[in-house]
């Protein structure tokens, strides 16, 4: 008995100080953005004082809390069918998040098998596959998601459908560069002489090399796709009212720039926020990992 | 009748062509990198192969280790042509056949843990517990200890992560290993530490070794035959000691005349070769060193010399040095 | 040759360079001396960690800061100290009176200008001229090192040119200006034997001609005895033996120098064994108390251990820091 619980502390002491040993080195303000976004996201239901859509007509366009006019019931204040602010910032985070990783995952799965092959082929399937990549750059997105709107509706599938897939060139251009330095190491063509196959080396070496790079990207096109997404919604093009996409809300608010300003400026900020800190995020996880790869 | 060689070349040629366009693609020359060359490696035996830059010394490791094929010319394996392989034949080769690589740094994969790169040549089918075993025990032959199976790379030395690669090359009991300036990268006294651990495992094991490296000193530590490689051809081979000694072909005295002295009483006047390593593009006509040849006459510009045996065991491609008879 | 005067060109008096680091203090360079006559040669020789190429880039002040710093010394050139100038009197200093060529040729030059318009810098930047005269002295500083059509070549871009092509216009930069003293860190390490013995050949001449001084940092002792007249050893970044280059071939004191010579195979004769070098170098953030080659030492004794030894004269001219140099009274 009293050796068993001798034994516990030695095996939880090092990896909990390893953990908060990781934590401590990660970007304060980032860090904490993000994870007032997740937890927001997570537990919006809970979090949120009213329910997004939930109209009362009677406190219509009410000021924040800390304005004249405004009330502690709507600390944000209220938009013009009487929704609170606040709680709709708050089930916004949802639908960033979620659309930001879903098309995110969509584009990293496509552009990185599509970077790995032409980085590791080469030539001719190489040439065709960056080919593609380029048509795909060169595609306006937002031309082609008001196209689908109208075709097909506004909704989640279609957001994350058109960005999912106009967005992967930019993975494959990283994941085929990495490849190609990758491959110069002497290790691959060891593999090959262990007489290991292309697939093989590819999954076993190429890509464990290329995860470093693949997170800061997909760390920085989160946020890109966040703004996409906001500009799409704005447009009418992308999630469809009446979600508190932030996007929408701003598009809402516009009219009433002038006369309630808050409407459109508490969900552009939120926006803004968010985005900086991703970019921040991104920024240090790119630094902390490069110079080290270099040094390996 | 000897046994068959372990690895043996004969007319082996490698081009590779400049190609122009990437759809309708036009060849506009060729890269005569390794151009006839005949090479053997016997049980035991540790073969050296030295040239500089664009001798093609690489490019022949690559030939036999099959990450390149030959244009031309026949690769037999214990006798049996390459190119009538079967993929158990293959199979076999991969076993046999293994090779260290220069850079300490590149050759492991910094994402594996140390046990998973030395196993990685192992057959597919081994189980767990036999690979363990087996890396346990290369592990020991190369002086490093158990628990560095479960190591990353980046936690060991240059000289310790080139004998990781050893390890990995011995994992499948190989008869012959193929090392590509095995020491180069590696500090000095470190160098010695390899060295005579690559000599105490060939003793030990059996193994025989192709070495390839620009170092003359090295390659006459370790090496028991040599071969001068120069533009992509042999120039000159025979037994290690021999060459050292007396070297025949031009291109060899000037190589072994470059060598640093090993004292400063010893700054002889050194034969210092004019010009640059021939274009492997566009090489010149006839014997390939004769731009830059002391001993160059009116043949040389015209035709290539064949190598012949001036004495007992010394082949030289060179016409000045086989005079006609 | 060189030259017997009073002022030797360079006078280097206890130098410290550290880098501090999350992981510790790198003593990288602690507390080297050491003096070079015009047209010496001085050989540094070291493996990795040794402090010599950060003895290089201390004596231009290109030594990374933050995180690098020159803590402690005097570096005299000509008599003047060289660390207490500021930026832009430095800044005078470097390619025009100290000049350095670094190991590789690939990365030395700039792929985006051609060797003209590289060789033009420098020239351009310390000795002001221009047009016709510019382009005089960049053809001089070409053909100074044996690049052959130098007005033709002029146009050329690195890609185009050979390894040891490239190393060569990067001493014609580094020799433009007609510095008093170059550094050259490696220069050959990467080039093809026989260029190698081009390349040595070339310096040595031009050394006659101009009276240059020169400090040639290797591992290889091959380099040293092709080339210097005197050579310091470097291990932990201290120099625990230094001389002249027969000296100290001849009679090398310092244990670890004479495990270098030992454990080099030679071209010359056939090596009954290598004597190698038990163990690895030491982790310069957490340096052993005592002399930092004692755990690797044959010849250690107790005293290695508790204290670093001084430096003692072993002959003339020929110092080293070993306890076994050191008397009992």
């Amino acid at each position: 008995m009293a050796v068993v619980e001798a034994r516990r502390p030695v095996l939880v002491g090092p990896s909990l100080r390893k953990a908060w040993g990781l934590i401590r080195q990660l970007p304060a303000i980032p860090t904490i953005i993000l994870s007032l976004v997740v937890i927001g996201a997570v537990f919006a239901g809970q979090l949120a004082p009213h329910p997004p859509t939930e109209a009362e007509l009677r406190m219509r366009t009410k000021p924040a809390a800390w304005v004249e006019g405004g009330s502690t019931t709507h600390l944000l204040g209220t938009d013009d069918q009487g929704r609170d602010i606040l709680s709709r910032i708050i089930h916004g985070t949802r639908i960033s998040l979620a659309v930001s990783l879903t098309a995110v995952l969509l584009a990293g799965t496509i552009g990185t098998v599509i970077g790995l092959v032409a980085g590791y082929k080469g030539g001719l399937v190489d040439a065709l596959l960056m080919r593609l990549a380029d048509i795909g750059l060169s595609m306006p997105l937002i031309l082609i998601a008001v196209v689908v709107a109208a075709v097909n509706g506004s909704s989640f599938r279609n957001v994350i459908l058109v960005i999912g897939l106009l967005l992967w060139p930019r993975f494959a251009r990283q994941v085929r560069g990495e490849t190609l330095a990758i491959k110069e190491n002497d290790y691959i063509a060891l593999a090959r002489v262990a007489g290991r196959s292309g697939p093989y080396i590819v999954g076993r070496h190429v890509l464990p090399n290329v995860v470093p790079t693949l997170l800061v990207i997909s760390t920085l096109q989160m946020a890109y796709v966040i703004l996409l997404e906001g500009s799409l919604s704005f447009l009418g093009v992308g999630v469809p009212p009446p979600n508190p996409a932030w996007g929408l809300m701003i598009a809402e608010g516009r009219h009433l720039v002038w006369t309630a300003p808050w409407v459109a400026a508490f969900p552009g900020i939120a926006m803004a926020v968010t985005l900086m800190a991703m970019n921040m995020f991104g920024d240090w996880l790119r630094d902390k990992l490069d110079p080290k790869l270099r040094q390996v | 009748m000897t046994s068959p060689a372990i690895l043996e070349g004969t007319g082996l040629r490698k081009h590779f062509a400049v190609t122009k366009g990437l759809v309708f693609t036009r060849v506009r020359g060729w890269i005569k990198a390794v151009d006839q060359v005949d090479v053997a490696l016997q049980e035991g035996e540790t073969v050296g192969l030295v040239g500089e830059s664009g001798s093609g010394k690489t490019t022949l490791a690559k030939l036999f280790l099959l990450l390149e094929r030959p244009t031309a010319g026949t690769l037999r394996f214990y006798g049996k042509d390459l190119a009538q392989f079967t993929p158990e034949d293959f199979a076999r080769y991969r076993q046999t056949v293994q090779a260290v690589f220069q850079d300490p740094w590149s050759s492991l994969n910094p994402r594996m843990r140390v046990a998973a790169i030395i196993a990685e040549p192992l057959p597919r089918k081994t189980p767990r517990s036999q690979a363990r075993e087996r890396v346990a025990q290369v592990l020991s032959e190369v002086g490093l200890s158990a628990g560095s199976g479960e190591r990353f790379p980046h936690e060991f030395s240059g000289g310790q992560r080139q004998r990781i690669a050893v390890a990995r090359a011995l994992v499948t009991y190989p008869k012959s290993i193929i090392l590509d300036e095995p020491v180069s990268a590696l500090d000095v006294s470190i160098r010695a530490q390899v060295l005579n651990l690559l000599k105490d495992i060939q003793q030990r094991l059996g193994l025989s070794y192709f070495v390839i490296s620009h170092d003359l000193a090295t390659m006459r530590y370790i090496s028991s035959r040599l071969n001068v490689m120069y533009a992509g051809k042999i120039v000159e081979t025979g037994q290690s000691q021999e060459v050292y000694n007396n070297p025949l072909h031009p291109y060899s005295q000037a190589l072994l005349s470059a060598a640093l002295p090993l004292h400063p009483s010893f700054r002889k006047r050194r034969i210092v070769l004019s010009g640059e390593v021939p274009s492997a593009l566009d090489p010149p006509s006839g014997c390939r060193f004769h731009p830059r040849c002391p001993l160059r006459m009116a043949i040389c510009s015209d035709l290539e010399p064949l190598l012949k045996e001036p004495a007992p065991g010394r082949l030289v491609a060179c016409h000045a040095v086989n005079k006609p008879d | 040759m060189p030259v017997e005067g009073d002022t030797p060109l360079l006078e280097v008096r206890d130098l410290k360079t550290y880098f501090f680091t999350r992981r510790g203090t790198v003593k990288a360079v602690d507390g080297i001396s050491f003096s070079l006559a015009p047209g010496e040669t001085l050989a540094v020789v070291g493996e990795s960690g040794s402090g010599k190429s950060v003895t290089a880039l201390s004596l231009l002040r290109l030594v990374p800061e933050p995180a690098g710093r020159i803590i402690h010394g005097e570096v005299l050139l000509e008599g003047q100290d060289i660390l207490k100038l500021d930026h832009r009197e430095m800044r005078r200093v470097r390619g025009s009176r100290i000049s350095m060529v670094l190991q590789d040729p690939m990365t030395s030059l700039n792929p985006a200008f051609s060797i003209g318009d590289q060789v033009g810098e420098a020239v351009r930047l310390h000795q002001r001229v221009g047009g016709g005269e510019l382009r005089r002295r960049i053809v001089e500083a070409l053909s100074r090192l044996k690049i052959s059509s130098a007005e033709s070549r002029m146009a050329d871009y690195p890609h185009q040119m050979s390894g040891g092509m490239r190393q060569r216009v990067s001493g014609a930069i580094a020799l433009s200006c007609q510095p008093r003293l170059l550094i050259a860190d490696e220069p050959t390490t990467s080039l093809d034997v026989t260029i190698q013995a081009q390349y040595l050949e070339l310096l040595r001449e031009i050394q006659e001609r101009s009276h240059i001084s020169i400090i040639f940092i290797t591992h290889d002792f091959g380099i040293v005895a092709a080339t210097a007249h005197k050579v310091a050893v470097m291990y932990a970044g201290k120099i625990v033996e230094m001389g002249t280059t027969e000296e100290v071939f001849d009679n090398p004191f310092h244990p670890y120098t004479e495990a270098l010579l030992r454990c080099v195979p030679r071209s010359d004769r056939l090596e009954g064994r290598l004597v190698d070098i038990p163990g690895q170098p030491p982790d310069l953030t957490n340096l052993p108390r005592g002399c930092s080659f004692a755990p690797r030492c044959p010849k250690a004794m107790e005293r290695c251990l508790e204290a670093y030894p001084p430096e003692v004269e072993v002959s003339r001219g020929h110092v080293t820091k070993c306890w076994l140099a050191v008397k009992e009274s």
